[in-house]
Order: structure tokens, then C-alpha cells, then sequence
């Protein structure tokens, strides 16, 4: 049924007048309006000099040097004034009112959740759009599945009030229903094909990477997606050659779901490695015997991040690189240098390709999220205070992601670095005011300090950045589930991600092109492509695997804030080490470790986690502050402590707490702070050495305001009693435990 | 691991020199403050910092100081190790002293480039960056940056 709105009581306000255009003699010549419904007219005024007379074409002809015509041309015309050698052209555009000619389903009955085509033709529109659909092409058919009786209804605008028409379909319920037949599998480069039959409804696909798939079992099984209300020929795709999966149909209508068709299995196949010949080696991506990011389901099911926008702020991207140029917008980059050559951006290079190098592109290997826009911020080419703040909030409203590893203060010091007020206000504005008020969500490496050969030990709670409640801190894991020496952890350290472990096998990722990168060809241990490396590690590595997770989770969530995000990412996290002693369970039941933090980043599970979390909503904070100003026994397993109690904060989930820590100690390295509110305890200050390598004299003195960061007490609540205490664990030195505050930040 | 600081040139010069040797000083301190805390720095004693650093620059720094090295070279900074930072900086009135979080040298290394007062930098000595920073005003440092 097709049918038309009555008139608007709205008038159209046309263009009241063209722009004159000028051709020697003529002053000007206009048009008015511009644009004319068939039937009406619009005037034509000119005025010309040194001229006796003009010609007006078409269907006028000779006409004063000066004067007006009104004329009402029937389709869109042209008028040309001529006076002498002089020409000018006026455009009158004759559009009739947009109309939709038909709108029709098919069929118009079906059982609940069947496909149906809707085709329809409008005529003279600007756009259309189905509700519930969304903007559609001005002519074409779109499948939907009803799974109840509805009215579609097609608005299309153009001249003259929207033309609108509805299409009904009824929809009845079975009660019961076959299960599908003739399901077969194609397989394909990194895809399978699927078709089957079946007599009613969709279909619910059941997939998995292991067999004897049920609807009872597969949130058991690994590599598990449910595909529910596809119908045939439905494709996976970022399947991984020469892998077996496994697959089941059930098929759906309304609340009534068959049983499953017999198990298929698919192996898909082609050049190795899919089109990417270096996929293979990429073992933080698919790994069969250890640690990975599990994010192969992720891209079968079509989430590859695409739309969403990251930064990889760093020493510069080879933006030319064959395996990243179809996600780089180097319009969309920053050359801090002012358009300097490629150079010393081996490091980022490496960081991007591990976030996006391009997927089923015939070269190289593929990022986490092999679809993201990537963005170069070559910050660290001239790293001022200034410019700190420029990369944090450069392209804010759009940045989704910024990737960070890096830092301004130097690993393995084992001293309290503050970070430069310029990026704190960066992060702090690029976090409250990004994305519409969503937030920028910033990784940052957690360091690589951990246990050097020689010199201190550092923890990422030393590094102001790291430690920012506005930052994720990423730590590191090998393939072999344990933290690599190297890596720090912290109180602070919200997940890890793969990189190279204590086994020395590191990530394999883009370099420069050519020999100018890390990887200059005549290194028989490095990558036989000399566009590639297989060295990037430390929590460089790690960083952008975790960020590329973040951009996947953003794709199928981009309404979550950078707090929804830290707190899908630590939910999701998956447990590691399980024979650490650090891991214990919080208040809220999650488990956390101080060197994993929640545990390894998974995708499959993070974006899963994603499409049903509820958003955080507004940020609550609660606070206090104590001034013990106590002395502090030396060398005590006891200590001093502190409490501040908090009460009716409304606080019933926190996300991160601060403590800013004053004490006075000359060897402040001896001290052990830690934070518990009864339930958890984070371990803020582990004592650690801090001795110059070359003096061997202290080099760590009084903690001065310090502000330390705990995200291990998540979705606990915010009230009761937080107790800071303070161990002197070496004889000698004494100081006072003077005062520290405490910043409680959450929902309710 | 691609830790750590960045390109470290070190360039080993075995020429006669114009600069005669002397002992070395103790680090002198300097303050600068965000406005809500005063913060230390030392004076390095050894290093140098020359801002957008030129082949010329190169060979007259060698020149007076002929045992010279260059201890970290970025795009827009060359940092050289000299037996007297402040007698190059008494010769080459752009070169800027370099700054450490401790008086051991160790930690984070700045250098004053600047001031940014409400959010816009401006041009600035580098006492003047240390010595207006406040409420308003803060330094402009330029770090040396740490890959992980």
C-alpha cells in the first residue's frame, strides 16, 4: 500500500537567488527561485550594458538589455542570456515531489523470524530510510526477519512533504520445528561457506574449534561463537588455514528452536597463512600449545575493528609500509618534525603492525584488529612537556584508542618519577572530554624494570603515566603463561598481553621497509623479510596487542566510555600462572595478581563481555585524608598504620583508588605501603632496592606527595575502612609516616 | 629488547683540544614548581644539551672540548658528555644546562625549552622556565624519551 502524507504546513524555502555569473557586458543575470515544482514558474531578471539588445534561449528569444521573464519550463532548463559576445547561464531545476512508485514484502506471511525481502522504488527522493532498518538505498529490497507481525513503514524525503508507505507482514508462531538438512561446508581462504535447508525460520549456527558441539555445551568450548537468525549461505571469515572447525544448525522460530542438524567440520584452506604468509608465525594471535589473545572467533564472527580510529603515539609509523598502508590515514597523521622522511620509526612501526597490520591482503601478517585507522603521532621525535599534552589530546572527538609505549622517565631506577603536569592535563582531558565526553582510552606500557641484570628493580606504581588513573597499564606475559622478568607489574597494572616471555621467543611483527628498521636483512636471526621483524617485545609488544583488543571491543560497543572499557578488559581477563602465590580473589570476587592485574587480555571473551555490559554511567568519588605524622619502627614486619574510614559514599563498585602518600625517609626504598580496606590489599610501594649502580648509595628519599593507584579492588564497595600501612624493612634509616590521602573513584 | 634510551652515538675524538681540564663541581640545584609542589633538579656537570643540532655545531663543540661525546642525539636535541657543561654553555649561548631528578645523575633527564603559561608556550631562557614556573607557568622540558 502506497499513500501520501497531506501537505506540510511548512514552507520550503527555496534558494531566492543565484550568485550572478558574469560574462563581459552583462551586470548579472538571476534566477528566482532556483528550483520549481512542475507546473510553477520562476523569474529571470538580467541587466546588461553597452548593450542595445540579448537573446534569451531557449523558447524566448530577443529580449531588452535589461528586464525580467518569468518562465515555467516543464523539466530542468538551462537559460542562457546572450548580449553581444557576453553569455551568462542560469540553472532552474524542475523537481517534482518525492513519491515512493512501490513498497512491497515477500512473502507476506511467514513463520516468526523467517527471511523476507522488502523491494522498493522511490522517485525524485534524496534519501530513504526503513524504520527499524535504517537509511536505505532510493530503490532496492533489503531480507529482514520479523519475529512478530509488522507494519514496515518507508519514509523518503525530497522536494515537497516526506512520501511515506507501509508494507504489512503477519508472522504466526510454530510449534514445533525440523531440524536443518543438507548442511554443508566450503571451505575457502580463511573462511567456510555454509548452506542448508530448512523448512521455516532462521537459523541459529553453532561454531566452535573443538567437536560434539551442543546447545548445552558450547559456552564450554574453545573458539565458540553462536551465529543466531542467519540464514543460507551464511560465510565465517578470519578463520585461520588449516584449522578444523566445527559446526551445528539449529533452526529458530520465535521461542521454538529445532534440534541440531547432524556436526560438520570445515578446514579452511589456500595459500598459507591465508593471504597473510606470515600469519602463522604471529603465535600472540592463534597458539595452540600456550598463551595467546584468543581473538580468531573475534574475526569470525566480522569484528576486526573496523571504524574505530587509534593513535599510535610514538616515534612515527612507515605509513607506506605494504602491510599497513590500507589502515593509515597519513592525512590524518601528525609529523612533530613538520614532514620529516621516515626515520627512527622502527619502534612504531612495530607497535602498529601489531594493532592492525592488514588482514587477507595477500602480504605480510595482520594485527589484533586488522581493520582499525591507524593514526601517527610521532611525539617522541621532539618530546616536550607541550607536546605531551598535543599527542594526548590531539583528535580527541575521534581518537578511540591512543597507544603508548613509552615513558619520559627512565625504567630500572627504582625511584618515584612524578609525570609532567602538561600530560597529566592531556590524559585528563583526553579521558573526561574524547569522543563526546566517552573518553580517549589510553594504554601504557607498565615498563620494563622489573629485574634487571644489575641496578634497580622498578614497579609500574613508580611511574606517574603507568600509574594515572586515566591510562590502562598493560603488563606483559610469555607464551608460556608467566610474566617475563623484565615486566613490571603494579597495583596499577590492569591486564597483560602476549610478548616475548623468559623463553626469548618475541613478537612477530612490520618494520621499516627496506633495511632502515630494526630488521636490516643481514641479520641471519631476524625475519627473511626484511619488512618484518620477529624482535619487537617488552611491554612495547604487549601494549599494542591489548590496545587492539580495546579497538575490537569498541567496534561492536563504540557508546562504552574509557571506563567501561578497563572494566570489560579486567572482567574478561583470562587467569595465567595459575601457580603464582600473587593471586588472590577481591572483594567481588574477581581474581587478581599483582604482576598479571586481572589476567591476559582475551578478545573473544572481552568482546563478548561487550555487547551485553550495562554502561558504568556518572563517576562517583568519595575521599579523605589522615595525618598519623608517626615515626616508623625500623626494620619491622608490623609497621605503622593509618585508617580512613569512608561512609554512605553511594559508592557500591569502585574502578580505581588513589593514595597520595607523604612520608619522610631517606632510604624510602626499605619501605613496604600497602592499602587494604579489609578485604584486598594492594601492595603500593613494594621495598625494593635503590641503590646508584655506580655509588651504590641510595638513591630513592623522601615520598613527597606521591599519588599511588590500585585498580585491584574493582566493583568492590567504596565504604568502610582503608587502612595505608607503612614497613620499614631494613635496618638503619629511620623516618615518620607524615600523612596520606585517600580518592576513591566508582559507581554506584 | 628495544628498551631504554634511543641512539646513543658515541663519538670517540682523539684531537688536541682548546679547553683545559678542571675539576668538576658538585651538581647545582635548581627548583621549578607546578604550583602546588616545588620540585628539585640537578644541574648535570657532564651533559649538554644543543637544541636543533647542526653538522657545524658538531665540529666547533669538538673543538673546545676535543674529548667530547655525544651521549644521546634526537632530531631536535643533541645531549654531548663534556668534561665542563657549563664552560660549553659559557661558549654557545643556545646550548641549554641538562637537569636530573637527582643529584646522582640518576633518573629522568630534562632539559628547559620553554614555558607554557595557561596552556600556551612561549619562548623562554631556561632559568626564566625554571624560575616563573608556578600556578600559571610551567616549564617546557624536553625529555629524553624510553621505548618499552
Amino acid at each position: 500500500m502506497v499513500h501520501r502524507r497531506p501537505w506540510l504546513l511548512v514552507v520550503l524555502s527555496l534558494a531566492a537567488c543565484s550568485e550572478p555569473i558574469t560574462v563581459g557586458n552583462i551586470g548579472f543575470f538571476r534566477g528566482t527561485p532556483l528550483q520549481i515544482k512542475p507546473g510553477e514558474s520562476a523569474q529571470l531578471t538580467w541587466e546588461a550594458t553597452n548593450a542595445t539588445g540579448c537573446t534569451l534561449d531557449p523558447d524566448v528569444g530577443e529580449v531588452p538589455a535589461a528586464g525580467a521573464k518569468l518562465v515555467s519550463p516543464t523539466v530542468t532548463t538551462t537559460y542562457e542570456l546572450t548580449c553581444n559576445v557576453a553569455k551568462s547561464k542560469v540553472l532552474i531545476e524542475v523537481r517534482p515531489d518525492v513519491s515512493i512508485a512501490s513498497f512491497t514484502a515477500s512473502p507476506t506471511t511467514v513463520t516468526a523470524d523467517s527471511p523476507v525481502t522488502l523491494t522498493w522504488e522511490a522517485r525524485d527522493a534524496d534519501s530513504c530510510a526503513i524504520a527499524g532498518v535504517g537509511e536505505v538505498a532510493i530503490s532496492g529490497s533489503h531480507t529482514v526477519l520479523p519475529s512478530k507481525t509488522t507494519t514496515y513503514t518507508l519514509t523518503c524525503k525530497g522536494v515537497g512533504p516526506n512520501a511515506v508507505a507501509t508494507t504489512l507482514v503477519t508472522v504466526t508462531n510454530p510449534t514445533s520445528l525440523d531440524a536443518p538438512t543438507n548442511v554443508v561446508v566450503t571451505p575457502d581462504d580463511g573462511m567456510l561457506r555454509v548452506t542448508w535447508s530448512q523448512e521455516a525460520g532462521s537459523a541459529n549456527l553453532y561454531f566452535a574449534e573443538v567437536g560434539n558441539i551442543t546447545a548445552a555445551n558450547i559456552d564450554t568450548l574453545a573458539g565458540r561463537v553462536v551465529f543466531r537468525k542467519v540464514v543460507s549461505p551464511f560465510t565465517i571469515s578470519g578463520l585461520v588455514n588449516g584449522t578444523t572447525y566445527f559446526l551445528r544448525v539449529a533452526a529458530v522460530s520465535g521461542a521454538v528452536e529445532s534440534p541440531l542438524s547432524d556436526e560438520v567440520s570445515g578446514r579452511p584452506t589456500g595459500p598459507a597463512n591465508g593471504t597473510d604468509p606470515y600469519f602463522s608465525q604471529q603465535w600472540h594471535l592463534f597458539n595452540t600449545a600456550g598463551e595467546d589473545v584468543n581473538v580468531s572467533p573475534v574475526w569470525a564472527a566480522g569484528v576486526k575493528g573496523e571504524g574505530v580510529k587509534v593513535a599510535v603515539v610514538d616515534e612515527g609509523v612507515d605509513l607506506a609500509h605494504e602491510d599497513l598502508k590500507q589502515n593509515v590515514a597519513p592525512q590524518q597523521s601528525f609529523d612533530y618534525l613538520g614532514n620529516a622522511p621516515v626515520r627512527l620509526a622502527e619502534h612504531g612501526t612495530c607497535v602498529a603492525g601489531l594493532i592492525a597490520a592488514r588482514d587477507l591482503n595477500g602480504v605480510g601478517l595482520r594485527g589484533v584488529a586488522p581493520r582499525a585507522q591507524l593514526r601517527s603521532f610521532n611525539v617522541l621525535q621532539d618530546l616536550t612537556s607541550s607536546n605531551e599534552y598535543d599527542a594526548m589530546t590531539r583528535q580527541k572527538d575521534v581518537i578511540a584508542i591512543s597507544n603508548n609505549s613509552w615513558g619520559d622517565a627512565w625504567d630500572s631506577t627504582g625511584l618515584l618519577a612524578f609525570a609532567d603536569p602538561q600530560w597529566m592535563r592531556g590524559v585528563k582531558e583526553g579521558a573526561q572530554q574524547g569522543r563526546g565526553g566517552k573518553g580517549v582510552v589510553y594504554f601504557w606500557a607498565s615498563g620494563n624494570g622489573a629485574d634487571p641484570a644489575d641496578g634497580p628493580v622498578d614497579d609500574a606504581n613508580f611511574d606517574s603515566q603507568a600509574n594515572s588513573r586515566f591510562v590502562i597499564a598493560v603488563g606483559g606475559v610469555g607464551r608460556d603463561g608467566q610474566r617475563p622478568s623484565y615486566a613490571e607489574g603494579g597495583a596499577c597494572v590492569l591486564i597483560v598481553a602476549p610478548t616475548e616471555g623468559n623463553d626469548g621467543l618475541a613478537l612477530v611483527t612490520t618494520d621499516i621497509t627496506g633495511s632502515a628498521g630494526y630488521n636490516t636483512g643481514n641479520d641471519s636471526t631476524e625475519h627473511p623479510n626484511p619488512n618484518y621483524s620477529k624482535t619487537m617485545n617488552g611491554t612495547s609488544g604487549s601494549t599494542p596487542v591489548a590496545a587492539g583488543v580495546g579497538a575490537l571491543v569498541l567496534q561492536v560497543r563504540p557508546e562504552l566510555s574509557y571506563r567501561d572499557v578497563r572494566r570489560v578488559l579486567a572482567l574478561s581477563a583470562r587467569k595465567c600462572d595459575a601457580s603464582s602465590p600473587g593471586w588472590a580473589t577481591n572483594g567481588a570476587g574477581l581474581h587478581v595478581n599483582h604482576e598479571y592485574g586481572f589476567g591476559v587480555v582475551d578478545a573473544n571473551a572481552a568482546v563478548a563481555l561487550a555487547r551485553t555490559i550495562t554502561p558504568v554511567g556518572p563517576e562517583l568519588t568519595a575521599s579523605g585524608a589522615a595525618q598519623p605524622s608517626v615515626a616508623i619502627p625500623d626494620n619491622n614486619a608490623t609497621g605503622v598504620s593509618s585508617s580512613i574510614s569512608l561512609s554512605n559514599t553511594g559508592i557500591g563498585h569502585v574502578e580505581v583508588v588513589e593514595a597520595e602518600v607523604t612520608i619522610t625517609h631517606a632510604h624510602s626504598g626499605e619501605l613496604e605501603v600497602t592499602l587494604s580496606n579489609g578485604t584486598t590489599q594492594s601492595v603500593l610501594h613494594p621495598r625494593h632496592d635503590c641503590l646508584d649502580p655506580d655509588t651504590m648509595s641510595t638513591q630513592c628519599a623522601d615520598i613527597d606527595a606521591y599519588v599511588f593507584t590500585s585498580v585491584r579492588h574493582l566493583d568492590e564497595p567504596a565504604d568502610g575502612t582503608w587502612t595505608l600501612t607503612v614497613k620499614d624493612r631494613k635496618t638503619g634509616v629511620t623516618g615518620t609516616f607524615n600523612g596520606w590521602k585517600l580518592r576513591v573513584f566508582g559507581r554506584q | 629488547m628495544h628498551t631504554l634510551l634511543l641512539l646513543s652515538v658515541l663519538a670517540q675524538v682523539s684531537t688536541s683540544g682548546s679547553m683545559a681540564p678542571k675539576a668538576v663541581a658538585a651538581p647545582t640545584m635548581r627548583t621549578w614548581s607546578d604550583g602546588q609542589r616545588t620540585f628539585k633538579l640537578y644541574e648535570s656537570v657532564t651533559l649538554i644539551a644543543e637544541p636543533s643540532p647542526t653538522d657545524a655545531r658538531r665540529a666547533e663543540v669538538l673543538a673546545l672540548d676535543p674529548s667530547a661525546t655525544v651521549f644521546l642525539e634526537r632530531p631536535t636535541m643533541r645531549i654531548w658528555k663534556t668534561r665542563d657543561a657549563v664552560a660549553v654553555r659559557a661558549r654557545f649561548e643556545t646550548f641549554r644546562p641538562v637537569f636530573h631528578d637527582l643529584s646522582s645523575g640518576a633518573g629522568r633527564l630534562r632539559v628547559p625549552v620553554g614555558l607554557v603559561c595557561n596552556g600556551v608556550r612561549t619562548a623562554a631562557s631556561w632559568l626564566e622556565s625554571l624560575e616563573r614556573s608556578g600556578s600559571e607557568c610551567l616549564p617546557d622540558f624536553w625529555y629524553a624519551p624510553v621505548l618499552r
